[in-house]
């Protein structure tokens, strides 16, 4: 108790207060806007810290990376471009929602599940910290395998009645992510002895040119040059506390499944927000309304991807090992000043880490302020004409591809994605499981290769394990009961209808 | 369903595009080395043989309707594809472009002839707004983040670096 008594008194100082409200504010632009992401952020401010305390600095820097979890959501709900990797899954609904003229509740929803699933996973994370980072550590490539299929078969609750179309697109994003150099044998897939696809699809381009350049270049048929969405002044409007509490089962959930994966190393925010779009699409009683521009269709993944942000911090801080690339750039902060993350520090620096705790749930506070400001910034641009924000969203659209690698062949895939997208949607095809199983698509093949390599190619071993067979049997049911439902209710049922 | 002409014809390029590409996973090596039995080419293989099936599913399913009697829409160009396929063919021209011209000066130009073609007609937003987003982004991009734009190459790349 004196410990934390120790560390409010360090953290409720004017400057360390200044510090987080920075930090936060930081990473909501930065976040917000195509190409620039909390990871660069934190990267670029680390030498500013050095000269800092050590709790001023590392205040710093986690609530830049909290801000940046949330800012991606602005531009992927206003403009339809994922800001940050982390708000992919938002567009799904959060755009859909601003075409009906809701772009105000769209952003207050992400707001405060942001929030919300911030706080959930600092409580998780400053609560049962070393026990969870313990669990973490016996996830084996079968559950891996088990967790990426699990979030695969939301393709089958997408599909409805064009399911055959939701497959094939799936199986496309999963074609996608094979492309490149294989990570177990170095053999060259699909590059056709060039140097341009050696790295890879990277999914950010594909997924602003599936969204953001299919958009334009269907916005380009239209005769009339005024935009078609709601050009009204958009100001963010927070959710009533009934509202939030018709989905708290869904916020809870997601804020779970959030924080147990951003504990999991190398899996991040961004995986986090799909497994939570999808979980949210299983659980829900009106799954055919996903993808339409409902609330629980932001709610889902914005809580997911902010409680994956405070679960990354728990291998870090009790283990040493990051959960995701902003906190291996975190380390970086610790190391700086002298300190090694691990299990030590809570012995060596405990006012620290609790003051680190603090700063933590205060940035998720801040981040509501924070927000609401850089949404009401952007929220402007929609008031411009089309003619003026399409090329506007083109060029920031390519220039946040070209950022990602400072590689012009991500410029090209980008456009391939976007005409791919384009024929996607004027032909009905959803776009979300593409980009599902692109994001997907390598943890799912890699975890199966090398857990059946583990196994020694026994199918049954590699199936039957405690926790990886029971996610990949509760996968399994939900799939045959997605394909059940939708069969015998035969509902209209597909994502960009 | 398939609902037209245009659709099939996607159908086809997407299915002779898998083919293809699977007869390139049988050039994949290494399916009994380092990778083990599960070679390079076991997982995309799966992948490409269920596109496969899934395109020559719903082709099949089309002509068979369309021999039933249903007609299918067909695939015409209008003035609006002609807009689309002028929207591609700039945007091509951009990429192009960029290596070479560098950032600066391609985006404006691109922007202007962008904006045109979705009709605004106001010059002054149009000069003003690709102009100010060109610099903006050059600003907030190579001066604020160190984020590097293509700067182009020879006269352009010295042109490129009076900026950044």
């Amino acid at each position: 108790m004196d410990i934390w008594l120790s560390a409010l008194q360090a953290v409720f100082t004017p400057t360390m207060l200044f510090f987080i409200m920075l930090g936060v504010t930081l990473g909501v632009t930065l976040g917000s806007i195509p190409g620039l992401n909390s990871t660069m952020g934190t990267a670029l401010l680390i030498p500013f810290t050095f000269a800092m305390e050590p709790a001023h600095g590392l205040a710093l820097l986690t609530a830049v990376y909290c801000g940046g979890t949330y800012g991606g959501s602005i531009s992927a709900i206003l403009f339809n471009v994922p800001g940050a990797p982390e708000a992919s899954a938002t567009v799904f609904d959060g755009y859909e929602m601003a075409k009906k003229g809701k772009a105000a509740e769209a952003l207050g929803y992400a707001i405060i599940c942001s929030c919300l699933g911030g706080l959930f996973s600092v409580l998780v994370m400053n609560l049962v910290s070393p026990q969870l980072a313990k669990v973490g550590l016996t996830f084996s490539q079968p559950e891996y395998f088990a967790l990426a299929v699990a979030a695969l078969t939301l393709i089958a609750s997408l599909g409805g009645g064009g399911m055959a179309k939701a497959f094939l697109a799936g199986l496309i994003g999963l074609l996608a992510a094979t492309v490149g150099m294989d990570e177990m044998t170095a053999q060259q897939r699909f590059t056709f002895g060039g140097k341009a696809l050696l790295g890879g699809i990277n999914f950010i381009p594909a997924i602003i040119g599936a969204f953001a350049v299919g958009e334009i270049l269907a916005r380009v048929e239209e005769t009339k040059s005024r935009a078609d969405i709601i050009l009204t002044k958009v100001s963010t409007k927070l959710p009533r506390i009934r509202d939030i509490m018709k989905m708290k089962w869904l916020l809870l959930r997601s804020g779970v499944i959030g924080t147990a994966i951003g504990i999991l190393p190398g899996v991040g925010a961004t995986t986090a927000a799909f497994i939570g779009y999808s979980e949210a699409v299983r659980w829900s009683k009106t799954p055919e309304k996903f993808g339409t521009g409902i609330p629980e269709g932001i709610a889902g993944p914005e809580t997911a991807n902010n409680a994956a942000a405070g679960g990354a911090m728990v291998p870090l801080l009790t283990l040493g090992i990051p959960g995701s690339a902003t906190t291996a750039v975190i380390i970086g902060g610790f190391l700086v000043h002298g300190l090694q993350p691990g299990p030590m520090l809570f012995f060596n620096q405990p006012k620290l880490m609790y003051s680190i705790f603090i700063a933590m749930y205060l940035a998720n506070i801040f981040m509501l302020f924070a927000g609401l400001g850089v949404a009401k910034l952007f929220s402007h641009f929609r008031k411009v004409r089309y003619s003026i924000l399409g090329p506007c969203i083109f060029v920031l659209a390519a220039v946040g591809a070209f950022g990602i690698r400072n590689d012009t062949n991500d410029l090209w895939i980008m456009f391939s994605c976007g005409v791919l997208g384009y024929f996607m949607k004027k032909y009905k095809y959803p776009i979300a499981p593409m980009i599902i199983g692109l994001v997907l698509g390598t943890l799912t093949e890699i975890s199966f290769r090398r857990g059946m390599t583990m196994a020694d190619y026994s199918l049954l071993e590699f199936l039957f394990r405690p926790i990886g067979g029971t996610i990949l049997l509760i996968a399994v049911l939900s799939f045959i009961y997605s394909i059940y439902r939708n069969l015998v209710r035969k509902a209209p049922i597909t994502l960009d209808e | 369903m398939i609902k037209s002409k245009g659709e099939l014809f996607f159908l086809l390029f997407i299915l002779l595009g898998a083919v293809f590409l699977f007869w390139e996973t049988l050039k994949f090596g290494g399916g009994q080395g380092v990778g083990g039995r599960l070679g390079p080419s076991f997982w995309p293989q799966i992948v490409l043989a269920g596109i496969i099936i899934i395109c020559a599913g719903l082709m099949v399913q089309y002509l068979i309707k369309t021999e039933k009697g249903a007609e299918g829409k067909k695939a015409t160009l209008d003035l609006r594809q002609l807009r689309f396929l002028i929207a591609v063919a700039l945007i091509v021209g951009y990429l192009v472009l960029l290596p070479f011209l560098g950032f600066i000066i391609t985006t404006p130009v691109f922007m202007v002839a962008f904006m045109y073609l979705l009709g605004e007609q106001s010059a002054a937003w149009i000069l003003g707004v690709s102009l100010g987003m060109t610099a903006v982004i050059v600003v907030l991009f190579t001066k604020v983040m160190y984020v590097p734009l293509p700067r182009g190459r020879g006269m352009f790349l010295q042109f490129s670096q009076i900026f950044y």
